[in-house]
């Protein structure tokens, strides 16, 4: 399969103020993830190890740390003469625009980029669907099947009240014969992953349509497509974590703790590709008691952790208990605190024997950089 | 090009025959270090953080791991527009080539390369030493003592300084007295195979050198000596940090344990003093709830399971359920099956070691029970990489019958 006739845009989210304090400074792309990540390097990486190298990203206009991550795209390898990584704005339109899953005017105002790509197929996606995708499967499959669209989906996703995904149903082959975005019915298990496959010039058609009538939600334009156009859906058979709210942030990386998943998300389909930072090891000592647990690089360990998912240059005094939490980069945990359930944005200090416990389903977020 | 004030020269073409399997693959100053580096990587760090940002690497023995990790040097921040870092393979030129017959023809061939940044001093390292310099005290040290060549000089124990060059000086650090691995060493001073010359001292003695047909070549054992014979201004720099030249399987080893230590005197936490290296990517480490570690050393994408304690473990590594890891250093993707003990041993990258085996330290007939020999040190057991080894291979165990049985007896090692 011929990945060098694909592009990939990543697409940008508009509910970013569903992870409260988390994305007070960042946006959605930004948002660490999985003990090292950020949730843009789940998608980025999908799409580099499928051999795509010709990347757009949507930003919005909290991008300082994104941009920060992503530097030149060199540790996807996307340092490149043609192709490579190229940043894009959002339109900004003042108008609501929370409700659209992929907003078409965010692509239209970059469509220049599109038509000077030389390549035929794009792949659209979203960086809140973190999972360990195969897309040359999905192209071979939008191949064989001669479809004009394919929407990827997990099948069998069973939603929480809260989320905001949208849903579909196929017919016996695959066809989509419907798309709603949180359907009534629970039966409707068919979660929409906002991840597409066309023809470029498909694309560019629909942009123009949308800009016409300046409806610029793509799933709607789907939904007038579904007689006229080969609409079909692709099942993703592996693990997915959606990102949309505190709690399945909370969750999801604590399910990182099944090795199964962990093996699954992290090397599948191809390593996970993040920017690149140099440190020592973990350094475990004589008192340390750690179990079930993810640990990054460059951790001092003193202390007691269990459940829990620690990012890159955490230290954890003597004494400290860590259960079910997640503690973001560079956190400095005193002697003798006691942490349950919280979620430690980077640079926290928690003074000594502090004590600060959430609920699994409401857990503690502190702030980066306060001190408690 | 505007000129530099000092390159460094980096002599990383030594076999190291004394760490024996761990260099068959690879050279000395490419094995890995410190759960997250080759031994390189300190010296090329040294480098960037003194500000130093031309070097170049002058490769001979099995170069092409070690090439292809320097590559242009970006890893360690030395990639400009002017310098970085740069490979200097032996090569052949319109009157043919050579081999690399010593470390001082090494550099003499590539005088060239010295010449075209036209600087003022050159920096002599070698690739295969643990420690944390700043080189531009060195230099400063250097140019205020008004120095021909300056040798960093470090004390060792009484008992080693026969295996370093060891030197004499008078009480305004000018070296009085040098000899290569003396047999009876009159001071324990020893040089650090850290010098800095000015560039045309350097280009005279390598030349001089060069003419001399019963020379080795060799900055130690040939040109030092010859500098002093002809009365160059010769400078020690006294240098009190940790330094330790990881020549052989048993220093290796000690070095691993002293960066393992809690007062390491050699911290790789440090971010102001940072140790870079080139690594790939992988997750956090998981630890599983059978899983017991303590004062270890873990590195990215490992699993574990069993139990691991006073060890360094590399990258990517799988411990299983009930395996034992002690005192050793298990290297990238190794993959340890269960019900596996592992004490005082090196294992190599990628071996795979089957379940139930045992690998190094002494051991009592009883054994599983965890009873440890309370008789002498068990020596250091390394296998080597990319081995396969079955389910319940013993290697390099002193297999000991209890007292009431009537004979002791030795499983082979390796």
């Amino acid at each position: 399969m011929k990945m060098k006739n694909v592009m990939g845009l990543i697409h940008h989210l508009k509910n970013e103020d569903v992870l409260q304090e988390i994305t007070q400074q960042r946006c959605m792309a930004a948002v660490p993830f999985g003990g090292r990540y950020r949730l843009v390097d789940f998608v980025l990486s999908n799409m580099v190890n499928a051999g795509i190298s010709n990347i757009g990203i949507i930003t919005s206009l909290n991008l300082r740390s994104l941009l920060d991550h992503l530097g030149s795209g060199k540790d996807w390898g996307l340092e490149k003469k043609h192709g490579g990584l190229f940043i894009l704005p959002a339109a900004h339109s003042k108008k609501r625009t929370v409700g659209r899953k992929v907003d078409l005017e965010d692509i239209f105002v970059n469509r220049d980029y599109l038509q000077h790509s030389k390549e035929k197929y794009i792949i659209i996606a979203g960086s809140n669907m973190v999972c360990n995708i195969d897309f040359k499967q999905v192209l071979l499959f939008h191949k064989e099947k001669n479809n004009d669209i394919t929407v990827i989906y997990k099948d069998n996703y069973s939603h929480s009240k809260e989320s905001k995904a949208a849903f579909l149903d196929t017919d016996e082959d695959g066809r989509i014969t419907s798309l709603q975005i949180r359907p009534a019915q629970k039966k409707k298990n068919k979660m929409c992953m906002d991840m597409y496959i066309m023809e470029k010039s498909l694309l560019l058609n629909l942009l123009e349509e949308g800009s016409s009538r300046k409806k610029w939600d793509l799933i709607s334009i789907f939904l007038e497509h579904l007689n006229n156009l080969k609409i079909y859906g692709y099942a993703h058979q592996g693990y997915v974590a959606v990102i949309d709210s505190v709690r399945s942030y909370y969750g999801h990386h604590l399910d990182l703790l099944t090795p199964e998943i962990w093996q699954e998300l992290f090397f599948k389909n191809g390593v996970i590709h993040t920017k690149f930072k140099d440190g020592p090891p973990t350094k475990y000592y004589d008192v340390s008691d750690v179990r079930n647990a993810l640990i990054a690089n460059g951790c001092l360990i003193e202390g007691r952790v269990e459940n829990s998912v620690l990012y890159r240059n955490v230290k954890i005094g003597r004494g400290a208990v860590i259960k079910n939490s997640i503690i973001m980069p560079k956190v400095e945990i005193e002697e003798d605190a006691v942490l349950d359930s919280v979620i430690l944005d980077k640079h926290v200090v928690v003074r000594k024997g502090t004590r600060l416990t959430g609920d699994k389903n409401k857990p503690v977020i502190v702030k980066k950089r306060s001190v408690v | 090009m505007p000129n530099k004030e000092c390159i460094a020269m980096l002599l990383a073409g030594g076999q190291g025959s004394r760490l024996r399997v761990l260099t068959k693959n690879l050279a000395k100053p490419a094995v890995p270090f410190g759960g997250q580096y080759r031994i390189i990587d300190f010296s090329l760090s040294n480098c960037a953080n003194s500000g130093i940002d031309t070097v170049g690497v002058l490769t001979q023995y099995k170069p092409q791991l070690l090439n292809s990790y320097v590559g242009l040097g970006s890893a360690w921040d030395l990639n400009c527009h002017n310098g970085g870092a740069a490979i200097l393979p032996p090569y052949v030129g319109e009157g043919g080539g050579a081999w690399y017959r010593g470390t001082a023809h090494a550099v003499y061939q590539n005088l060239d390369f010295i010449d075209k940044y036209e600087p003022s001093y050159v920096l002599i390292l070698s690739g295969d030493h643990i420690y944390k310099m700043d080189y531009s005290e060195l230099l400063d040290y250097h140019k205020s003592k008004r120095a021909d060549i300056t040798i960093a000089v470090i004390e060792v124990p009484w008992d080693e300084a026969g295996r370093f060059g060891i030197m004499n000086v008078n009480e305004d650090g000018v070296i009085t007295e040098f000899e290569e691995k003396p047999e009876n060493p009159r001071s324990n001073l020893a040089s650090m195979g850290v010098y800095v010359f000015n560039t045309d001292i350097l280009k005279k003695y390598l030349a001089a050198d060069a003419a001399d047909s019963k020379s080795d070549n060799d900055f130690g054992k040939n040109v030092i000596p010859r500098m002093l014979r002809e009365k160059c201004r010769m400078i020690a720099y006294p240098f009190c940090g940790y330094w330790k030249d990881v020549g052989t399987i048993e220093s290796y080893w000690k070095a691993s344990m002293d960066i393992l230590d809690d007062k390491a005197p050699l911290n790789i936490f440090d971010t102001q003093w940072a140790i870079y290296s080139l690594n790939t990517t992988q997750p956090p480490h998981y630890l599983a709830s059978s899983a017991r570690v303590k004062h270890s050393m873990i590195s990215e994408g490992c699993m574990i399971f069993g139990e691991v304690e006073n060890s360094i473990i590399f990258p990517g590594v799988t411990v299983g359920r009930g395996s034992k890891i002690r005192d050793s250093v298990i290297m990238s993707n190794v993959r340890i099956d269960s019900n596996v003990r592992i004490e005082k041993a090196i294992v190599g990258e990628n071996t795979m070691v089957g379940e139930g085996s045992i690998i190094g330290g002494e051991i009592s007939s009883e054994e599983y029970s965890g009873i440890r020999s309370a008789s002498a040190d068990p020596k250091i057991t390394v296998v080597e990489d990319g081995l396969q080894l079955a389910p319940h291979t013993r290697i390099g165990v002193v297999f000991r019958m209890k007292r009431t049985e009537s004979k002791l007896s030795e499983v082979a090692g390796v």
